[in-house]
């Protein structure tokens, strides 16, 4: 049912606002819009203002983010010190999982909201840790690059600044591309001047010490600078193996410290929950901005327009006058040209499904008749249909009633697991109609004796398609009827009859035509009664055409009359498509049988003493094997019946477009607002 | 064995390879386009699995047809030997699967991949891009349907 909604307007004090805004967030349900454009008063822009608290909000996700990726750091880290001897301990700080929501009464949430500082202070202590982490592993970086150095000129037994030119002579230590090694050690063949010593090659580069007296000093650089060597600029009183412990201090000083900074900053996952309280605060805020934009203001006075559902104005009323005696409001009906939000309220067994309406389109207020309660009728016996098994059914139901009550999603969450739960209960009517359990043979047995068709056993998969295309058309016809009730509803009658009323002349006819064909052959004229009335009907439907044209234009109307004959083929096939229930339905046992036809020729493979080792390799691929079928199934018996509903059902009446009507204050991410604790 | 036999054992690995083949490449596709989402947003993961799933069934399809195939030649007690023409009757209803099987995981896969593309911008809309890979898909069942009940119905000796 769409609730009907009525719409407030409100002159206030602005030092009340603040006041209403409380109020109206306690109530849960008003949605603040924006206010008309009325004469000498101004909008207020606070774009400053949200600016700052979407900033806010992004480095609170950045905190989440980085603690994330913090707990995984102290994860590796324990596994990969676990056997020094100094391992990396983590202690794990429970933290609420990311998608559960946590329910708060209001004071619980401003209280948050008040120690904002304070966890925004704990919030830049995060991004201080995560600045210095970044810091460490550059350094460490750099470090390692220079360990790297030193240890291609390990074989250097003295300290580099021994190495030092002295008064005849020169020192080179360096390195040359491995391919010119060969030209290095012929050059200080050739020159009496020059030794050269290798010390080993390393990446495509060799190194060496070459020393070279004065004279030689000059031919020598040339001959490198050409060769594109590099020389090391080290002249540290130490020898490269003591450079590199002593960088290998420096490095274990900073892992150290990243240690430290990791476990300070899982620390702070102690304030994940009030954090996480503290981003819907300033979701709330951002939604108050937004709505003081969209209100008009003189300098001390402000207009408020919202909507509300009419049954809650008694409740609202007394909200108003407790808040302030200086608010001056009148309740009215929507007007013509207003865009009103659509609130649908359904049973406890209908909600579920509105999520598979809103996800094609919200229902437009004024406009449409809630579809919930018939579609999730076609959605409940179309289910079961396309998953056809039984015992996948009850699996189902179990599993998805039992995942819900133990999560006790806070209300308007959790419905997918609904729908599939109550899917379930479909399926294992169908399954038990059809004779599937786990694909199973089940002859001879009592569960035979309740199945009422075997769809695979001889014609009956032609009355299966003919069940599938019944249920299609029975589908399509009450999508038809919603459309002449929603049309007498506005009181076009007319427009009911010519659109609607004529193709139910015409399928009557068909139906008629077709009962008297199969059933009645001894009596012809039932089957003429019925090509009689499907004429009238096509008759009538072309007709319709000469509505609202005049003059000549009749006559043209007429002939367009006729392109409406062509809708039948539409009709056709839409019926067609719900071929698919079957075909699904069938694909299904299918896979349930191949599963178990595997395990029946590996129980084969061994001989009938030992059968039972042939059973336990059984065990874990009949449970893989049908649970994939069960997952696959599932997801295909969702969205091919999402797909029947939006095409075929809502193609015939629903036109959608609305928007959802989001009380102020209740669009939040992590927490649920109870008003009554 | 006969020749019959044969086309008909033909025909079921056609239907499972040419589908399996379509699934094969379109998984492929709509895979590389998940991981560069991923790339950006690794918390789209599942989502994104779930696009890339969707032209996977064919492959399933495909699997189901051959698998009946073996039901009616009796493959798992001592193969039947069937006559050219029963052969060819099981090897033309195993056509549509093949064929269908095919070309529809090429074009779900495509869908799929622009799916997977709005998720990236707007991840609240997987359901839209689910139903609209799933269009294509509708092909495959019809086709998938066909070749079942075509398998099935014929007494083939």
């Amino acid at each position: 049912m769409i609730v009907e909604m009525k719409k407030l307007v409100l002159i206030g004090h602005r030092k009340d606002r603040h006041k209403l805004f409380e109020a109206l967030h306690k109530t849960k349900n008003v949605e603040i819009c924006k206010t008309r454009d009325i004469e000498d008063t101004a909008r207020l822009d606070n774009s400053e203002k949200t600016e700052k608290l979407n900033v806010n909000l992004s480095r609170i996700k950045f905190a989440f983010d980085f603690l994330k990726n913090q707990k995984r750091a102290a994860e590796a880290l324990a596994k990969k010190t676990e056997k020094t001897d100094n391992p990396f301990i983590n202690t794990v700080i429970k933290v609420p999982s990311a998608s559960s929501v946590a329910t708060l009464s209001y004071d619980e949430f401003t209280e948050v909201g008040s120690r904002e500082i304070e966890l925004m202070a704990r919030v830049s202590e995060l991004e201080e840790i995560a600045v210095r982490e970044k810091e460490i592993a550059a350094a460490k970086l750099k470090l390692l690059g220079e360990i790297r150095l030193h240890e291609q000129y390990a074989s250097l037994a003295n300290a580099y600044s021994y190495y030092t030119d002295t008064q005849k002579t020169a020192v080179i230590i360096g390195s040359v591309p491995s391919q010119k090694t060969q030209e290095l050690l012929k050059f200080a063949e050739d020159s009496e001047l020059v030794f050269v010593e290798l010390l080993g090659e390393a990446a495509k580069e060799a190194r060496f010490v070459a020393i070279t007296h004065n004279e030689a000093k000059d031919s020598l650089t040339a001959f490198l600078q050409s060769s594109d060597y590099n020389p090391i600029s080290c002249t540290e009183e130490k020898a490269p193996a003591e450079m590199i412990s002593e960088l290998n201090v420096q490095i274990e000083a900073l892992e150290r410290e990243n240690r430290d900074l990791i476990t300070v900053a899982l620390a702070k996952q102690t304030f994940m929950s009030d954090l996480r309280t503290l981003y819907d605060c300033y979701l709330v805020r951002v939604a108050t901005n937004s709505a003081l934009d969209g209100f008009a203001t003189t300098k001390e006075s402000f207009v408020l327009e919202a909507w509300y559902p009419a049954e809650f104005e008694e409740e609202l009323k007394e909200t108003l006058d407790d808040t302030s005696s200086a608010f001056v409001y009148e309740f009215r009906e929507p007007e013509e040209n207003e865009i009103v939000p659509t609130y649908v309220q359904n049973s406890r067994i209908v909600e579920p499904y509105q999520d598979v309406t809103n996800m094609y389109s919200v229902p437009n207020y004024g406009k449409d008749l809630d579809p919930n309660p018939i579609m999730s009728f076609f959605y409940f016996l179309f289910f079961g249909m396309m998953v056809a098994d039984a015992a996948y059914g009850l699996l189902l139901a179990i599993g998805g009633f039992a995942a819900y009550f133990i999560k006790k999603p806070v209300s308007g969450k959790g419905r997918l697991l609904l729908i599939v739960a109550m899917g379930g209960i479909s399926t294992f009517i169908w399954g038990v109609i059809f004779g599937g359990w786990f694909g199973l043979g089940i002859d001879g047995t009592f569960l035979e004796k309740i199945q009422l068709l075997n769809p695979l056993e001889g014609n009956s998969p032609i009355i299966m398609l003919g069940i599938s295309f019944g249920l299609g058309f029975l589908h399509i016809l009450v999508g038809m009827l919603l459309k002449a009730v929603n049309l007498i509803r506005k009181g076009k009658v007319m427009d009911a009859l010519a659109e609607v009323g004529t193709w139910y002349v015409i399928f009557a006819g068909i139906i008629i035509a077709a009962v008297g064909l199969l059933f009645a052959k001894d009596i012809p004229a039932v089957a003429y009664v019925g090509i009689a009335f499907a004429a009238i009907g096509a008759f009538l439907l072309v007709l319709t055409g000469i509505r609202g044209k005049k003059g000549k234009k009749k006559v043209l109307g007429f002939f367009g009359g006729f392109a409406k004959l062509y809708d039948g083929v539409n009709i056709v096939s839409d019926v067609l498509s719900y071929a698919r229930l079957f075909g699904l339905g069938l694909s299904g046992s299918v896979v349930a049988l191949v599963v178990n036809q595997i395990c029946s020729v590996v129980i084969g493979f061994f001989p009938s003493n030992v059968a039972a080792i042939g059973y336990i390799f059984c065990v874990p691929i009949f449970l893989v094997g049908h649970i994939f079928n069960i997952a696959i199934s599932t997801l295909g018996a969702y969205v091919h019946n999402c797909r029947l509903q939006y095409i075929e059902f809502y193609g015939k009446f629903y036109e959608g477009g609305g928007h959802v009507f989001v009380p102020y204050g209740t669009n939040t991410k992590y927490t649920y607002l109870d008003v009554r604790r | 064995m006969g020749v019959g036999t044969f086309i008909a054992i033909l025909g079921a690995a056609l239907a499972a390879g040419m589908a399996g083949m379509g699934s094969a490449i379109g998984v492929g596709i709509a895979g590389k386009a998940a991981a560069g989402v991923i790339s950006e947003d690794p918390d789209k993961f599942s989502k994104c699995l779930v696009m890339q799933l969707l032209p996977g069934t064919q492959g399933i399809y495909g699997l189901l047809v051959a698998f009946l195939v073996f039901v009616k030649i009796e493959m798992f007690s001592g193969i039947k030997d069937l006559s050219v023409g029963g052969g060819l009757v099981l090897f033309a209803a195993c056509l549509p699967m093949a064929i269908v099987g095919l070309i529809s995981a090429l074009y779900q896969a495509k869908v799929s991949c622009s799916g997977i593309a709005m998720l990236a911008k707007r991840p609240e809309e997987l359901g839209k891009s689910i139903v609209l890979t799933v269009m294509v898909e509708t092909y495959a069942i019809f086709a998938l349907l066909v070749s079942l009940l075509a398998v099935m119905i014929p007494s083939i000796n």
